[in-house]
C-alpha cells in the first residue's frame, strides 16, 4: 500500500493540481491586500506577511500532496506580483531557487518516512519547511528593498521584524495545516 | 475587487499589440526607472508610459482596488523615508511629530521611491487590462516557456479576480453578521472566520476549472495546439524599437554620462 501511495505521490501534475496551486497563490495576494497587514507599519507588515505566506504554502502542499506543489505555488504568486504590480524581474530568481531548496529538503525528509507521502501530513515538518521558505523569502525581499529599491530600513528593525515573523510563520503554518486537512475532507 | 475582462474587448492599437511585445514593455519599464534616483528623470519615465496608458482607453473602475493599492503603497513609500534619519549634513527639518523629524532629504527620497514603485505597477496594468490571459499564455509558449508554467501564469491572472470575488462575498457576509475588522484584534478574528469558507469555495471553483481543462486534453498536451499565429506587425516593431531605444537611452544617461542620480539619495 505504501509503495502504491509513494508512486501516486510522484505522479505528474494535472490541471486540477496546477489550478489548486494557483488558487493558493491568488489567496496569499488577496489576503495581503484585504487585510492590509492588519494595519501594521513597515517593516513589521512583513512579519504579518510571513503568516499569510506560511499559511498558504503549507495549506497548498497539504492539499495537493505532490512534490513540487510549493514550486508551482511560488511561480503562481510571483506571476501575480509581476502582472499586477510590475514586480522586479529579479524576483523570478527567488521564485526558482527558494521553493526548489524547500522541495529538495521535503524530498529528502520524505525518505525518512515509510511512505514518503507522509511528510505532507507531518505538522512539525511542515512548520520547519515553512520557516525555511519564509526565511529565504524575507531576506531576499529585504535585500531587494535595500539594494534594488533603495528603501532605507535600520538593521535592528529588520531583525526584530524577522523575529516576530518566525512566530507568525509557526502560527500560519499550524493554521495552514489544520485548514488544509479540513479542506481535503470537505472537497474530496 | 478586479475584473480585467471588462477592458479586453476594446480594439485599440495597444490591445492589438503582440503579447510578447507587451511583456517586453513591462520588463523594460520595471527596469529602467530603477536606474535613476533623480525625481525629474522618473517623471520623464512616467510621462513616456502615459500616452500608451491613455491610448489603451483603460476603464479604471474595474481595477479601482488595484489602483488604490498602488496609491496606498506609494504614499507609504513617501511617508517612511520622510521620517527616516538620513545621515546627510545639509538636510533641512521640515516639521516634527514627537521624536520624528521630517526632512527635505527624506521627502525627496520618498517621492523617488514612490515613483519607482508606481511606474512598473501602473505599466503592468496596461498588459493585464489589454491582453486576454489565454493569448498571453499562448504567446509565452511561443517563447518556449514550459506549458505548465505558461498555464500557471494564465491561471494566476484568471483566478486572482475569482478568489477576490469569493473574498468579497465572505467579507460581505461577515459585515451582515456584524463581524468587525478594524484594529489588529478584530482583523485577526475576521481573518480566522474568513479562512475556511474562502478556501473551500476557492478550491471548489478550482476543481471545476481544473476538470474542465483536463477534459480538453491538458494532460495529453492537446492544450499546446492552437490555431492562432503570432506574427509581429508594424506597431509591434515600432513598440520594440521604442523599448530598445528607452533601455539604451537609460543606460547611456545613467552609466555613460552619470546623469539621473540624486547625490542626496546616494549619500543616504
Amino acid at each position: 500500500m505504501g509503495e502504491v501511495q509513494a508512486k501516486k505521490a510522484n505522479r505528474k501534475f494535472n490541471a486540477v493540481d496546477l489550478i489548486t496551486c494557483v488558487v493558493f497563490a491568488a489567496l496569499v495576494r488577496v489576503l495581503f491586500l484585504v487585510f492590509k497587514m492588519f494595519g501594521v507599519v513597515f517593516p513589521f507588515n512583513h512579519s504579518v506577511m510571513q503568516m499569510f505566506s506560511a499559511f498558504c504554502f503549507v495549506a497548498c502542499v497539504a492539499v495537493v500532496k505532490k512534490p513540487w506543489a510549493g514550486f508551482y505555488y511560488t511561480i503562481g504568486w510571483v506571476a501575480i506580483d509581476f502582472f499586477l504590480q510590475g514586480e522586479h524581474y529579479l524576483y523570478w530568481v527567488y521564485a526558482i531557487i527558494a521553493p526548489t531548496i524547500v522541495e529538495l529538503l521535503m524530498k529528502a525528509r520524505g525518505k525518512h518516512f515509510e511512505n514518503p507521502n507522509d511528510v505532507y501530513h507531518s505538522t512539525k515538518d511542515m512548520i520547519l519547511f515553512a520557516w525555511i521558505y519564509n526565511t529565504l523569502y524575507y531576506w531576499f525581499t529585504f535585500w531587494m528593498i535595500l539594494k534594488i529599491f533603495l528603501i532605507p530600513c535600520p538593521t535592528v528593525l529588520m531583525i526584530a521584524a524577522y523575529a516576530i515573523g518566525i512566530v507568525m510563520t509557526i502560527l500560519g503554518a499550524w493554521l495552514g495545516m489544520k485548514v488544509g486537512k479540513k479542506a481535503n475532507k470537505l472537497t474530496n | 475587487m478586479s475584473d480585467f475582462a471588462v477592458n479586453y474587448e476594446k480594439n485599440t492599437w495597444v490591445h492589438r499589440l503582440d503579447p510578447r511585445v507587451k511583456l517586453l514593455f513591462i520588463v523594460v519599464f520595471c527596469t529602467v526607472p530603477l536606474f535613476f534616483t533623480r525625481f525629474s528623470y522618473l517623471v520623464v519615465c512616467a510621462a513616456l508610459a502615459a500616452p500608451i496608458w491613455i491610448s489603451a482607453k483603460i476603464d479604471p473602475r474595474p481595477i479601482k482596488g488595484l489602483l488604490v493599492a498602488i496609491l496606498v503603497f506609494s504614499v507609504v513609500a513617501i511617508i517612511f523615508p520622510t521620517f527616516y534619519n538620513y545621515d546627510y549634513p545639509n538636510k533641512i527639518i521640515l516639521f516634527r511629530i514627537g521624536p520624528l523629524a521630517a526632512t527635505n532629504v527624506g521627502f525627496i527620497s520618498g517621492l523617488m521611491l514612490a515613483f519607482r514603485a508606481a511606474i512598473p505597477a501602473v505599466v503592468a496594468l496596461i498588459l493585464i487590462c489589454t491582453t486576454d490571459p489565454a493569448a498571453l499564455a499562448k504567446a509565452m509558449m511561443k517563447m518556449k516557456m514550459p506549458m505548465s508554467v505558461s498555464f500557471m501564469m494564465m491561471g494566476a491572472l484568471r483566478m486572482f479576480p475569482l478568489v477576490s470575488e469569493v473574498m468579497g462575498n465572505v467579507r460581505t457576509a461577515q459585515l451582515i453578521r456584524g463581524v468587525k475588522s478594524g484594529g489588529t484584534k478584530n482583523a485577526w478574528h475576521a481573518f480566522k472566520l474568513a479562512v475556511t469558507p474562502l478556501m473551500i469555495n476557492s478550491l471548489r471553483k478550482s476543481r471545476t476549472t481544473g476538470l474542465a481543462v483536463e477534459s480538453k486534453g491538458f494532460g495529453m498536451h492537446a492544450w499546446k495546439e492552437y490555431y492562432q499565429e503570432y506574427k509581429l506587425h508594424t506597431m509591434d516593431y515600432v513598440m520594440l524599437i521604442f523599448c530598445i531605444a528607452f533601455v539604451v537611452a537609460g543606460i547611456v544617461l545613467r552609466y555613460g554620462f552619470g546623469l539621473g542620480v540624486n547625490p542626496m539619495v546616494l549619500q543616504a
